[in-house]
């Protein structure tokens, strides 16, 4: 859902490790809040990057990691909780909330019937600090929300939107009683991806929010899509949308009343100063062990380096050019750095994503005619030395990347492929000699046009240089660095390969879908699956989707595709085909490099969380 | 200060002087030692960034070669100042920084003072209402927060060495047109002087010999402070990280680079350089002090 | 008198006019045009029609002069538009952080003043003596030192080596947050005031040096008044009125060592903000803050010209004869 900005530095430290994730699935809550809370705990935003929104329904000027995952979901539990633990392998339905009334989701796990066209979700004992259950109701006031901003606004509230895709696109019907919401879809969909993309989406919301300021609006209690729902709900969302802009009132008792999380919020400021104590009426498996959790925001990661320094933040982070000793191998941590190594303890961990460069194949592009070859895709990555990057320029906190699935992925969703092309300058040079390129002043020129196996391929002319314009977004010099080894291999390779630097902003301003003057844009990380968790590709790789901006328009991956969101085939063939293709550059994935501090326990480990989850409450001193 | 200075004393006295007057200035400034060990210190910076590259040459483009050497190695026999974050050859690197922050430094100067001078000129000469509203126009774009106009330009635009001396000097002359305005509606108004003539000298004699001189001393000594700011500037553009691209740098980048690696030690990676950069301002500030002593005549009398 | 002073109202106003409409057409310089912050705002899942929908939101889609109208007779209402990337208005984040920078700035520039305007005067006084000498040093080599460099020297002395002082100033939004950890302003504000120094030293011992070998001062020395009354009653009241034209031309210079420092010492404050906005492309929030400066610089100005016909009449007269 979220492209990625400098994830190294905006990784939030979560908890757990995989084997006390499973342990959840059955725990007490009588035996989790004894002992009274205390201790107060700091944590450290990330640079320029605090949270500024409160309302759950949120545009995609909102939707960042810092709004969602460090505040709203303390608050505001989703539906459907996922992401507990340093391991990706928790990401599995079979540890969602399954048969648990009270675990970190909200609802038993869904249930699928009528050929998965159905699906019927069986609400928990949940509370709302109004004293409201989380009921079936909370759940339909938030599609009854989300249908009518489709219908009315096209969805432009909502920024988890995907046109023809999933909720509300899907939907036939929603229906509720006190304990359960049935869902009737139009047509089957994939488990897995319903659940992961668009079930875990759903805040629950209180009905002390269906409201335009007095009285109680028909939001929560109408039909699904009926007209008079979707004016009430357009409505109720201009109130509570002009209401969410005032920052200095998110601590009031309106925002408050619909806590159902371990935390509710005291202080909140517009500099990203944000105070949160437990929230006493909470039915959650782990009450906060905490009486305080601060959250303090950062101008940059230098000044968030010298906080660590002064060991005047508990949770933060380092970048990872600054470390002195490289880690001794993936998700292992060497050495902390030397200022910190005396109060604070380094960890690592994956991120539940995969790091890429778009290609330009719309046909507007000058060099799109290159990139349409798939030998010359090979050449490419053939060139980018992971391995070299990762040990250098990341100090070994780094996975070599090679495939859309992220990391650690669980076999239930899919296998990861095998990698195909590795690091590999003569494999690379090869390649375009039997294409016909040859060198000639340096630079490669196509000396066989034409469209056979040993030739330049369609659209390429006699005497046409193979030219790369590649857009990135500058800043960091580690990632810098990174642009610029893998443009100079290229360049070692006779590509006329240009590197240009530029905001993170304007990269993405001129990386949009239809513009012609780039032909590889790196906005800096690539993507990240959260908050819908289902690595399928129809967000990015199919036509007309979202955020397709190099023009991609393959049907053989449209097809496989599908079997993936409508059927119920696992990732695993999509994984494979998206790596023999190539549709992007890979480079490697970044490992979050956290900072503990070494007074502060946890229930159930240390590691940041793949999905930037923050669960202070695992938390005590 | 200095344009409005030009006291009908110092006009007299220079007059009467037997010596050209640039060989008795050329005089006062070669006096000036610290003036002269300027020259040579930026003389020797500037050949040592322009030529040392050719003497022992480094590779500092291309970044894959970078990945193969040591990143953050202290000095040795092979990197006489040990390497950087990016696995470059850091004497090497100041060399190459240096030919781009001096080359775009003197160039945003020379941009600067050549807009300012003509802007200057033009309103001092014209006067009257054109002068009124250019100067009004200049009133505003000093009120605009400097830095926050070229941080705004820069994330604007791709950041090419062009453009950043274009940025650069384009927001940097309403200082410069202010002084030189000044100095033209001397001029200006020495035209109309009848004390011109009763002093013996035709009016065009005066202006020729002294009062163009005087704008023309004034011209050298703000050129040369402009290019001390804008070196100082480039350098603030490359600390917000809007300096130039890599794998061209500049000193202001590499500055920031090494001061974030001030708590691991790494030395070699930000204070042989920022010697070398404080004392390239100091220097050239140093001299356009320098030169405004010998240009201006009334400090002999003191 | 009156008639200068609303003489001079009618330039600011004017001047500033100006100000709106170079800031205001700042957008149109966008390679990709005004639309371009769209992307970077709604960001990944934005379709055509939502960058359309956005920019109508914010009236983009109206001709430059009835969106330079609109906003200028909204400045008229205090609406300095909405921030497109923080979701409040621009008024609201300006009105929070004014009172940090201003705080800041000041306390800087009056620190400064109380070290820099002696001792350029004393140099002047005692002109070629070693005090002069390293005084001239010390300035030379501190206005040569980027100010990042500055603030990062300090920190690793000050904060991580001797003394050990807080390298963060108070990021809490309450103004008296400021008076409750009075140490955490010592380096910021050392750094600005170092700075600061370097400058106006420089400047007011050229400009007390301009004014000994003005004639009234040789007068007054020949007619025998003591050096010391000579320096103080004579020469640092002449030298006073280019001091005072410097402060008011100074203050946009004043934001944006701000802004380094801001940046340094985790302060968000009015230059912190405008640079974050610059690199977000937020534009109304840039626009604002600018606006907002400009307004200072001018009425900065303005003071300084009026204490100026206050310390020294003439001037009154001679400028308004311009």
């Amino acid at each position: 859902m979220q492209i990625k900005k400098k994830l190294r530095l905006a990784t939030v430290v979560g908890a757990a490790g995989a084997a006390m994730a499973l342990s959840l699935v059955a725990p007490s809550v009588s035996g989790a809040a004894t002992a009274a809370p205390s201790g107060t705990l700091t944590y450290a935003e990330a640079p320029g990057a605090s949270p500024n929104y409160i309302f759950p329904f949120m545009s995609c000027t909102y939707f960042s990691v810092n709004n969602i995952n460090q505040f709203q979901q303390l608050l505001y539990r989703p539906l459907y909780w996922f992401g507990l633990g340093n391991s990706a392998a928790v990401v599995d339905k079979s540890q969602v909330g399954a048969n648990n009334p009270n675990g970190l989701s909200l609802a038993a796990a869904p249930v699928m019937s009528n050929g998965n066209k159905t699906v019927t979700i069986h609400m928990g004992n949940y509370k709302f600090m109004s004293g409201q259950a989380v009921n079936g109701q909370s759940v339909q006031f938030f599609l009854n929300l989300y249908k009518a901003d489709v219908a009315v606004k096209k969805g432009a509230d909502y920024c988890g939107y995907n046109a023809g895709y999933g909720i509300p696109d899907q939907v036939a019907s929603v229906t509720h009683t006190a304990k359960a919401v049935t869902i009737k879809f139009t047509t089957a969909v994939n488990p897995n991806w319903i659940l992961y993309n668009y079930l875990s989406e759903i805040t629950p919301l209180p009905s002390t929010w269906d409201t335009i300021g007095a009285g109680t609006e028909g939001c929560s209690t109408g039909a699904y899509g009926a007209a008079r729902t979707n004016s009430d709900c357009i409505a109720v969302l201009k109130y509570l949308q002009a209401k969410a802009l005032n920052l200095s009132g998110y601590a009031s008792s309106f925002w408050q009343s619909g806590v159902d999380g371990p935390y509710t919020a005291t202080h909140f400021d517009t500099l990203g100063n944000v105070t949160l104590v437990p929230n006493k009426t909470y039915m959650g498996p782990q009450h906060s062990q905490l009486a305080v959790v601060k959250e303090i925001p950062f101008s940059t990661s230098t000044a968030e380096e010298n906080a660590l320094r002064a060991g005047t933040v508990d949770l933060g982070y380092v970048d990872p050019s600054v470390l002195t000793s490289p880690s001794p191998g993936p998700l292992k941590t060497g050495a902390n750095w030397g200022p910190v190594a005396n109060r604070y303890n380094l960890v690592t961990g994956s991120s539940w994503g995969f790091s890429y460069a778009a290609y330009n194949f719309a046909s507007g592009s000058p060099e799109a005619k290159y990139l349409n070859q798939l030998y010359i895709r090979q050449a490419l990555q053939d060139g980018v030395n992971q391995a070299g990057i990762i040990a250098k320029l990341d100090k070994g906190y780094g996975l070599v990347n090679y495939s859309p699935l992220p990391y650690g992925i669980s076999p239930t969703l899919g296998h990861q492929p095998k990698q195909l092309y590795p690091y590999n300058l003569s494999v690379a040079s090869a390649l375009l000699k039997n294409h016909g390129w040859t060198k000639s002043g340096g630079n490669l020129t196509c000396t066989k046009p034409g469209t056979a196996a040993s030739e330049c391929g369609k659209g390429i002319n006699m005497g046409d240089v193979l030219t790369i314009t590649y857009l990135y977004g500058g800043g960091t010099p580690s990632f810098t660095a990174e642009v610029n080894a893998i443009v100079s291999a290229w360049q070692s390779l006779g590509m006329k390969a240009t590197a240009t630097a530029e905001p993170f902003n304007q990269v993405i301003a001129d990386c949009s879908a239809g513009k012609t003057t780039w032909s590889v844009c790196d906005w800096g990380a690539g993507w990240i699956y959260a908050p819908d968790y289902y690595p399928s590709g129809e967000w990015g790789f199919t036509p007309g989707a979202g955020f397709n901006i190099g023009a991609y328009n393959n049907p053989a991956m449209t097809a496989i595709i599908k079997t993936t969101t409508f059927g119920t085939a696992k990732l695993t063939q999509y994984a494979s085909y998206f790596e023999q293709q190539l549709p992007v550059m890979f480079q490697p994935n970044g490992e979050g490099t956290g900072e503990i501090i070494k007074t502060l326990k946890s229930n159930i480990g240390f590691a940041p969380n793949p999905l930037q989850n923050f669960n202070p409450e695992y938390f005590h001193f | 200060m200095t344009a409005t200075s030009l006291t009908t004393d110092a006009v007299a006295t220079t007059v009467e002087m037997p010596v050209p007057m640039w060989r008795q200035r050329l005089k006062i400034f070669t006096q000036n030692k610290l003036a002269i060990a300027s020259v040579l210190y930026l003389l020797l910076i500037t050949l040592f960034c322009f030529l040392w590259p050719h003497f022992h040459p480094t590779n500092q483009t291309n970044q894959n070669l970078a990945i193969n050497n040591p990143i953050n190695q202290g000095p040795d026999s092979q990197f006489w100042l040990g390497t950087d974050s990016s696995g470059f050859d850091v004497l090497g690197r100041i060399a190459y920084g240096g030919e781009y922050s001096l080359t775009l430094g003197f160039l945003a100067g020379i941009v600067t003072i050549v807009v300012g001078t003509l802007y200057g000129m033009i309103s001092g000469f014209l006067g009257g209402v054109v002068d009124t509203v250019m100067m009004r126009v200049l009133d505003a774009f000093l009120s605009i927060p400097y830095l926050f106009l070229l941080i705004t330009l820069v994330t604007l635009f791709a950041r090419t060495a062009t453009l950043l001396i274009l940025t650069i000097g384009l927001t940097g002359w309403w200082g410069t047109a202010r002084i030189i305005r000044a100095d033209a509606m001397l001029i200006r108004n020495l035209e109309y002087s009848q004390a011109a003539t009763t002093m013996g000298a035709s009016k065009w004699h005066i202006i020729h010999r002294h009062v163009f001189p005087n704008s023309i001393s004034n011209i050298v000594t703000v050129a040369t402070f402009s290019v001390a700011d804008a070196i100082l500037f480039l350098s603030t553009l490359g600390f917000l990280g809007l300096g130039l691209q890599a794998p061209q740098t500049d000193w202001g980048t590499m500055l920031q680079n090494g001061a974030e690696l001030i708590p691991n030690g790494y030395w070699w990676e930000v204070y042989p350089l920022a010697a070398i950069f404080i004392l390239v301002v100091v220097a050239i500030n140093y001299i356009g002090d320098a030169l405004r002593d010998a240009f201006e005549v009334r400090l002999l009398e003191r | 008198m009156l008639a200068y002073i609303i003489r001079r109202l009618i330039q600011s106003i004017v001047v500033l006019l100006m100000v709106i409409v170079f800031s205001f057409s700042l957008p149109y310089f966008q390679p990709e045009g005004i639309y371009t912050p769209a992307y970077s705002v709604l960001g990944t899942h934005a379709t055509h029609a939502n960058i359309l929908a956005w920019g109508a939101q914010y009236g983009l889609n109206h001709p430059f002069f009835v969106r330079l109208w609109n906003y200028i007779i909204a400045l008229l209402h205090g609406n300095f538009g909405f921030s497109y990337k923080q979701g409040q208005s621009v008024y609201s984040i300006i009105a929070t952080n004014v009172p940090r920078t201003v705080w800041l700035a000041l306390s800087a520039l009056l620190l400064t003043l109380v070290i820099a305007v002696p001792l350029g005067m004393i140099q002047a006084q005692r002109r070629n003596s070693v005090f002069d000498y390293a005084g001239t040093g010390v300035a030379f080599v501190l206005y040569a030192v980027p100010s990042f460099l500055l603030a990062f020297l300090l920190i690793q002395v000050f904060a991580f080596g001797i003394l050990h002082l807080p390298s963060q100033a108070p990021t809490a939004l309450a103004p008296w947050a400021m008076f409750t950890n009075p140490v955490a302003f010592i380096l910021p504000v050392a750094t600005l005031t170092l700075l600061g120094v370097a400058g106006i030293s420089r400047f007011m011992r050229g400009a007390v040096l301009d004014v000994m070998v003005q004639d009234y001062v040789r007068t007054a020395k020949a007619k025998g008044c003591s050096a010391r009354r000579v320096l103080w009653r004579h020469t640092f009241r002449n030298a006073l009125g280019p001091i005072i034209t410097l402060l008011g031309l100074a203050i946009p210079g004043l934001f944006g060592g701000a802004l380094i420092v801001e940046d340094v010492f985790n302060y968000p404050g009015l230059g912190y903000q405008a640079y974050n906005g610059a690199l977000n492309g937020d534009l109304p929030l840039v626009i604002g803050i600018t606006l907002l400066v400009a307004v200072f610089t001018v009425l900065g100005n303005l003071a300084a010209d009026l204490a100026l016909g206050i310390v020294n009449p003439r001037i009154r007269i001679e400028r308004s004869g311009k």
